[in-house]
């Protein structure tokens, strides 16, 4: 293997690594603040990549237009599920395991009645490849890798520099302990469940140009996502995305070096190991 | 108590006789069931669809028909396997037990090793779309009629002249890793030896999963190795247009070859948009082949309100020549029937005059045989290749 083709599947491997975090990002948001493992969260993803084809496709919205009117729909989607549902059954982890299940599972129904069931393309708006060297980088890829990374620093400010995201620590770490100093647990937990929607909704939106979509692609998405977060370590937003940028090397210079089969394996591979020799994750804690 | 009037006596006893008429004149035309178990969704989806157009189309063409003194009229019912060979097992058995099906579109040559013990078990009549070649349609499998082009009549007939006329040396392989997948890739291997003499090479194959959408690091493996064309195989349209687009982000120049799939020509381009050009598959007309053809594109069109999808054309056919044979054979027992239907020709099939084939190849007279096209697409429009599918014994 040439130094040029492995910086090339490097390339790769960095930039769909980039793409699976910003979807696994709000599936270990969720999951750290709430406890909750959000079975819907792919079908966000779905229905981002839909919305973007309704809107700027069949619609012909500009897309500055398109992307704002989704984020906000898949926010205010976040605020309303988690006022009916999560709230509701907060703390019992099996009833909310199935609701979720149940959630993803009329999404993607009333989707594929909805948007029918043959695959849809959105067309690209940044054509072209970026030569880097002797290294080829999609333009379009690489922008939609370079917003996703910026929406992660984004991210990682609110939780890491706001009022907010101490909060949403404060109940991460106890949720009973967060009350005591005036928390307003709920309200929190809502900004939380909308950001986790928001960020798996533009996953979608950002892969749509990409890919071609159907009402089916959730599934992929959120088995990556779960890869992804047990890997880096649940609730973890560092380890999600040391993880993400990983798995998508793993795949990518598994791929180059022994096929497309066994890159696939090489992916649950590194998970079971990571579950066997260390079960918190990269940057998961002990609890 | 009030008295009736004339008018509401009549208009009673009106009703009343439509009332008994109605389950007479359902009774007068009986369902012919025909399942179609196919994908109806996921990436596949538009395969199983057109199927459905298919049967639906040629229902309107065939109207009331009688078999042995009774009048029916065709009816589909629908089956989604999402091509995955445990749920094509339970539709099968779903439409044999539960739903009293005995006729039904199979798509898909990878989950034909599942439901073939059904088949002959109950005798069911499969209208097989698919391609693969004697593991399927042969002497053990007397009711399975294979409606679309075989691998070996893809391959064996068509590839090496395209090979030839566009000077194809290099050849690689990135198809589904099914069933058919790896009997294809064997298929390719050995065309390639046989064409050892012109300077043909196979080099390097990679086998993919049929719901992924991301080839970029596999085909940089394949690449490494300079193929003038990389065969796709029975890979679906959203996933042929997503290899072709990023081989060219790569920066791929070769052709793309769609062996044994059935592609809808215009989602293709919408897909992979320039990197489009160069893909080659066997069965698009880029120039209509008979009137029929045009007539159904413009039913299609104004029916489903999109241009028609690849397999309209053979589940049509399909299904006005497996009736004709039922009627002739004056009944619905599907081993009489398959023996009248081996031993006909149809005249009515888009794609121009149609017989059976395979008596040599696969022991079993089972194989259609239709002219059938290559076509290329250049500047984002599909043009005709100067080759045609060759006869096979």
């Amino acid at each position: 293997m040439g130094l040029t083709l492995f910086l090339q599947a490097l390339a790769i491997g960095v930039v769909n690594g980039a793409l699976y975090i910003l979807t696994a990002l709000g599936l270990t948001l969720i999951y750290g603040i709430l406890h909750i493992v959000n079975f819907a969260h792919g079908e966000l993803y779905m229905l981002g990549a839909m919305l973007v084809y309704l809107l700027f496709v069949a619609m012909e919205w500009p897309l500055w237009a398109a992307v704002p009117v989704i984020v906000a729909l898949s926010v205010l989607a976040g605020f309303a599920v988690e006022r009916t549902i999560f709230r509701r059954l907060r703390g019992q982890w099996l009833q909310l395991l199935v609701a979720t299940v149940g959630v993803s599972l009329i999404i993607q129904s009333v989707s594929w009645i909805a948007f029918g069931a043959q695959e849809k393309t959105v067309p690209s708006v940044l054509e072209g490849v970026l030569l880097l060297g002797s290294v080829r980088v999609p333009i379009e890829r690489l922008a939609a890798a370079s917003i996703a990374m910026v929406l992660v620093a984004i991210l990682y400010l609110i939780v890491y520099r706001t009022r907010t995201g101490l909060a949403m620590r404060a109940i991460e770490e106890d949720e009973e302990t967060a009350r005591m100093p005036r928390v307003d647990t709920d309200r929190v937990a809502g900004i939380a469940v909308a950001l986790g929607f928001a960020l798996a909704a533009l996953g979608g939106v950002f892969v749509a140009p990409i890919y071609s979509i159907n009402p089916g692609m959730g599934l992929e998405a959120i088995l990556m996502s779960f890869i992804i977060i047990i890997v880096g370590g649940l609730g973890s937003i560092t380890g999600t995305v040391v993880a993400g940028l990983l798995i998508g090397i793993i795949q990518a210079v598994g791929a180059l070096t022994l096929g497309a089969e066994a890159a696939h394996v090489l992916v649950f591979v590194a998970m079971i190991a990571m579950l066997v020799f260390r079960p918190q994750g990269l940057m998961g804690r002990v609890r | 108590m009030h008295d009736i009037s004339r008018r509401d006596a009549v208009r009673s006893i009106a009703i009343a006789g439509a009332a008994a008429a109605l389950p007479f004149s359902a009774h007068a035309q009986e369902a012919f069931k025909i399942g179609n178990l196919a994908p109806l969704s996921g990436p596949a989806a538009a395969f199983g669809i057109g199927i459905n157009r298919g049967i639906e189309l040629a229902a309107e063409d065939i109207g009331v028909f009688e078999v042995a003194g009774k009048r029916y009229r065709v009816e589909s019912v629908p089956y989604d396997t999402s091509l995955d060979p445990g749920k094509t097992v339970a539709a099968l058995n779903r439409a044999v037990l539960n739903d009293n099906v005995r006729y039904g579109f199979i798509l898909g040559a990878a989950v034909h090793g599942a439901v073939l013990p059904i088949i002959r078990q109950n005798g069911f009549f499969d209208i097989f779309m698919g391609a693969a070649g004697k593991e399927i349609t042969n002497a053990e499998n007397p009711t399975v009629f294979r409606f679309m082009a075989s691998s070996d009549q893809l391959y064996y007939t068509f590839t090496p002249d395209i090979y030839r006329k566009l000077n194809i040396k290099r050849v690689a392989f990135m198809g589904p890793n099914n069933d058919l997948g790896r009997s294809d890739v064997k298929v390719l291997k050995d065309i390639a030896a046989s064409l050892k003499s012109d300077g043909v090479e196979f080099v390097g194959e990679e086998l993919i999963e049929l719901n992924a959408k991301d080839f970029q690091a596999a085909l940089l493996r394949l690449l490494a190795r300079k193929p003038d064309a990389i065969d796709t195989n029975a890979s679906p349209t959203g996933t042929v247009g997503l290899i072709a687009k990023q081989a060219r982000e790569l920066g791929y120049k070769g052709y793309f070859i769609s062996s044994t799939a059935v592609l809808e020509a215009r989602a293709l381009v919408n897909v992979a948009g320039k990197g489009a050009d160069g893909i080659i598959a066997y069965r698009i007309w880029s120039s209509s082949p008979s009137p029929l053809y045009d007539q159904i594109a413009e039913r299609h069109l104004q029916k489903y309100k999109e241009p028609t999808l690849g397999t309209v054309w053979e589940a049509y056919a399909a299904t006005r020549w497996v009736v004709e044979a039922i009627q002739k054979a004056g009944s619905f027992e599907t081993r009489k029937v398959a023996e009248v239907l081996a031993q006909s020709t149809f005249a009515g099939h888009p794609y121009g005059p149609a017989s059976w084939g395979g008596d040599k190849t696969y022991g079993a007279r089972r194989q259609i045989q239709t002219p059938l096209p290559a076509s290329i697409i250049k500047d984002g429009s599909w043009t005709p290749l100067d080759v045609r599918m060759g006869k096979l014994d």
